[in-house]
Formats: structure tokens, sequence, C-alpha cells
């Protein structure tokens, strides 16, 4: 519930602000949409990959595309682009998943690469380096949230939303299993978990997410180009993931919001910035190698020691 | 667990026909052959390196495999682990394969994927047959003794109900009254109605357990010897130094 109240918080106290840090929390809730989505492939399943930015980028040009050009509904077209990032991350990780270990992260990043040359060189369906603009806000039934404090409600909601979903699958049999293959694939095969379909609804769940997540994106900035599902995009999630908590259930949201705001804070420190917020980011690592997330752990265990010495 | 006496069908419960498996060009395992009927514990004995462990793992597909297996006379040779598991053959591996950083009730409600309804009373059955695990129930399974960790990982097979348990080397890195703690179980369950096909170096154990023995050596069956059979372990060391 902690979690929930800090979440709601941050949101309020976004509202209470001006429109950039509006639009910087935004960008954090994006990615935490697009984190919780690639924990289950990386934190749940224990697979790697570095190619979830691609079902992003098939999301935002999606959803671009089809409300700009097309004139549908956003809501209508990130859902149509989720079921279209579903196809592909199945039709991808059917035979990609047969890989493993740093096999499966080259091909999950070949994959990533192609779809940004796509964006790149499709210059009739993508417009290339001159990117996609008058994509309209986030709405619903002809109602949009025109404002930045509006959509910014509206994404903290959906990040919610996904976290809750993340929750529920996690603690119910599908996470049991999912479990079972980061813990041991040659357990789980033994204990009847048919692992490779699991890997594969994993993988398509984590491009689901990204897949709303550019949607998302496309919606909130109005514009999107390349270099936005670019490398730096599968990095950042990195950060995220490992920062908050790989495998934790609030882990990539933390993480999100962290590694959005951090360099934000720091910009008063000039030309030391970018020197204080690496430093800052190895400083949590080392003391907090499981991630901000499992410092709850540590805190439950003080808890219950001091519990039992009362 | 119903209780299926020893011999009481002519079709056996697990039989494997001419199975070889080879990792690249080195053929660990040829072609061999063995049987294990209903009720029975059949014990696999022999040296480091001759080829028990790829024997097991090639009976449960966990390596590729040639030749058959049957079980109870069906052909399940195309069937991946996960199927043979379905069908009641699970497989305790060398190491235990525990998931370390999970709690004992997670490693054991994971053990009951195939059968979720029947989770709470299988667990009563595995805190029965060990009830250190009943104790130990929110430890991380990793922090375990090598003894309790043997008894999750038994306990976490018995969760997917096996008609067939195939262990490899249960007793390897424990301290005797220990391993002789966890046979003993072994012997219960094998009353219970559950077949056993071990894998064992320790001879003195595995002979006190099993009614049958298969030597291998240098990847193949060399002898296979009733248990009531062997006067002595001289019978079985030639086989060691074939």
């Amino acid at each position: 519930m902690l979690p929930v109240v800090a979440v709601v918080v941050l949101a309020g106290f976004g509202l209470l602000s001006s429109d950039y840090v509006v639009t910087v929390l935004g960008f954090a809730f994006i990615y935490a949409i697009f984190c919780t989505g690639l924990n289950f492939f990386m934190g749940y399943t224990g697979q790697a990959s570095f190619g979830q930015s691609a079902f992003a980028a098939i999301g935002g040009y999606g959803s671009a595309i089809l409300c700009a050009d097309y004139g549908w509904e956003p809501l209508a077209a990130l859902l149509a682009t989720m079921v279209l990032s579903g196809l592909a991350a199945v039709i991808v990780g059917y035979p990609t998943l047969r890989l493993r270990g740093h096999y499966l992260a080259m091909a999950t990043f070949a994959l990533g690469l192609i779809v940004y040359e796509i964006t790149i060189e499709w210059t009739d369906l993508t417009q290339g380096y001159m990117g996609y603009s008058g994509v309209p806000p986030l709405g619903i039934a002809g109602y949009e949230l025109v404002t930045v404090k509006q959509q910014l409600v509206a994404l903290v909601v959906l990040a919610l939303f996904g976290v809750a979903v993340a929750s529920r699958l996690r603690q119910s049999r599908f996470g049991r299993a999912l479990a079972s293959i980061a813990g041991s694939e040659q357990a789980a095969l033994a204990l009847g978990v048919n692992i490779a379909r699991y890997k594969l609804i994993a993988f398509v769940i984590a491009a689901l997410y990204a897949s709303a997540a550019g949607s998302l994106f496309a919606h909130f900035i109005g514009f999107i180009s390349p270099e936005v599902f670019g490398t730096t995009m599968v990095i950042q999630s990195f950060a995220m993931l490992y920062l908050g908590g790989i495998g934790t259930m609030w882990g990539p949201t933390i993480g999100a919001i962290i590694v959005s705001i951090l360099p934000e804070a720091l910009r008063g420190l000039k030309e030391m910035q970018d020197i204080a917020y690496t430093a800052i980011l190895i400083f949590i690592l080392i003391f907090a190698p499981r991630g901000l997330a499992g410092l709850s752990v540590l805190f439950k265990r003080v808890d219950r020691q001091a519990r039992e010495d009362a | 667990m119903s209780a299926v006496s020893p011999a009481m069908t002519d079709v056996p419960l697990l039989e494997a026909r001419d199975i070889s498996a080879s990792y690249g060009h080195v053929q660990a395992l040829k072609p061999t052959s063995l049987k294990v009927s209903e009720g029975e514990v059949v014990t696999i004995l022999g040296p480091n390196g001759a080829g028990k462990t790829t024997l097991m793992r090639a009976l449960t597909h966990l390596t590729s495999s040639r030749g058959t297996v049957f079980f109870r006379g069906e052909d399940v040779s195309g069937l991946s682990t996960h199927k043979l598991a379905r069908r009641g053959i699970v497989m305790v591996q060398e190491g235990r394969g525990l998931f370390p950083q999970m709690s004992v009730r997670e490693n054991l409600v994971i053990g009951a994927y195939l059968h979720p309804a029947e989770a709470e009373a299988q667990m009563s059955t595995v805190f029965e047959l060990f009830p250190r695990l009943r104790e130990r129930l929110e430890q991380i399974a990793g922090s375990l003794s090598g003894g309790e960790q043997q008894m999750l990982a038994i306990g976490r097979a018995l969760m997917a109900k096996p008609q067939l348990l195939m262990l490899d080397e249960p007793s390897l890195g424990l301290a005797p009254r220990v391993a002789f703690e966890i046979l003993s179980t072994l012997s219960e369950l094998n009353r219970r109605g559950i077949g056993i096909l071990l894998v064992e170096q320790k001879a003195p154990l595995a002979l006190k357990l099993a009614q049958r023995v298969y030597v291998i050596s240098l990847g193949r069956i060399v002898a296979e010897l009733k248990t009531d059979e062997i006067k002595s372990y001289h019978d079985l060391a030639r086989y060691y130094l074939h």
C-alpha cells in the first residue's frame, strides 16, 4: 500500500508544479509501464531481452499513424497496436526464444536494431528522421485530455493498473511457473512446466506493455522520431529495472521514477551533473544490489528483529 | 498414493530399449536397455563418469537421446520432459535443482504445478515424511542444510504426484546418518507404491534399498543383479574395475 500512496503523493506534487515537472513525471510513468512489462520477461522469468524497444516503436508509430493519418480514437489505436505488437512478439519470439543466455540477448538486440532501422529507412511510413508529428493527446469517446496535468493523471492510473495486473499474474499459477523458469529451467521442466510456452507468453506480455508505453509516449508528446526507440531506451530501461529492483513488483516503477527525476534534480550542478548522476547510481547499486525495492526486505528484517528483541 | 505390489502386472512401469546419448562426437551412453517394474526400486551403480547421470537425463529427455522409452507400455520416446512429468515420471536432479531464493513453501507450491487443487493435501503428505520441512516452511531454500535441501527436493518432486521417482545421487554431499534417513524415506515411498529409479555411488546404501541393480561402466550397462544375489561388495567391485 505504501508504494501506491507514494506514487499518488508524487503525482499530487506534480499537479501543483510547473508543466516541465509534469512532463518529467509523465516520462517516468511511461517508462514505469515499459519496465513493468520488461520485468515479466527479465525479472520474473529470468531471461534477457535487449529488444523491447522494438515493440514500443510499433506502439508509438502505430498510434501516431492511425490517429494522425486515419483519425482513429487514441484508445482504439493503443489497443490495436498492442494486438499488433503481441502478434509480432509471437512471430519473433517463437524461433528466437529457443536461444538462451547471451545468444538470446544478441537476437533480441538485433530485433531492436532492425525495427530502429525500419523507422529510419521506411520514410513513406515513418517519415524517417523527420519524425511523426500531429499525434493527438490521449482521450476517449471524443473527450481529449488537453493539458499535460490531465494526461499525467491518466498515466499514473495506467501505471498503477499495469502494476496491479502484473502483481495479480505474479501471484497466480502462471507467475509461479515463470518463477520456476527463472530459478532453474531444468527443474521447472521436471515439474511439468512447459517452459517454451511460458517464456513466449512472458515475452508477449512484455511486448504488450512496451507497445502501450510507446503509444502513450506518442500521445503525451504529440511527436515521435526514431531516436526515441533507440539503444538509449534499452540502456535507460535496464538502469531503471536494476536500480529499482528486478523481479520485484514495485522495482520497475521506483527505478523509472528515480532514473527520470534524478538528472533533473541534479541539473543545478551544471557540468558536474553527469558525474554526480552516475556516482549516485553506482552508490545505490553497491548498497542496494537487489535494487531499491529490495531494501524493503531489509527493513522488514530489522523490524522483525526489533520486535523479537522487545 | 495407492499401494501397488511389485510385479503386479507384466507391463513394466518403465522400459528403455537401446537408449544412447552423445555430447558432440563423444558417445557418453552406448545403446542401453533397462526396466523398472511397478512398485520396484532399481539402482544404477557405477563410478564417476560412467554415464549414470547421462542415462537419467536421456530417459527424461533432458539430454537428446536415441532409442525407445516406454512408460506403462506407452511409447513416450518423443515426449519432452514436461510431458513426461504429466505422465508421472518426475526426476530429482543431481545438485537438487531447488529454487534457492524462494522459501520452502514456495518451492513446494511450485512442485504442485500440475496438481494445484491437491497442493494442500500433498503438502501434508510431504510433512508427514519430512517433518523438518514444516518447521522450515518460511525459510529460504538456499539457507537450508544439505540434508534439508535434499528433503525439500524430494518433497517438491512428491508434490507432482510421481508414479516413477527418479533420483540422481540423493546422498551426494550428505553425512552418512542423513543419507540413511533420506534413503529410508525413499523406502517408505516405495511401500506406498511409487516406483523408484535411483543413481547412487554409495553401494551399501543403494543395496539396502533396491531390489535390483544395474552396474554401469564406460557408458554401458555391464551387469544386472538382484540385490539378494549379491553376497559381498567384491561381487560389485569387479564390475567397477571392468
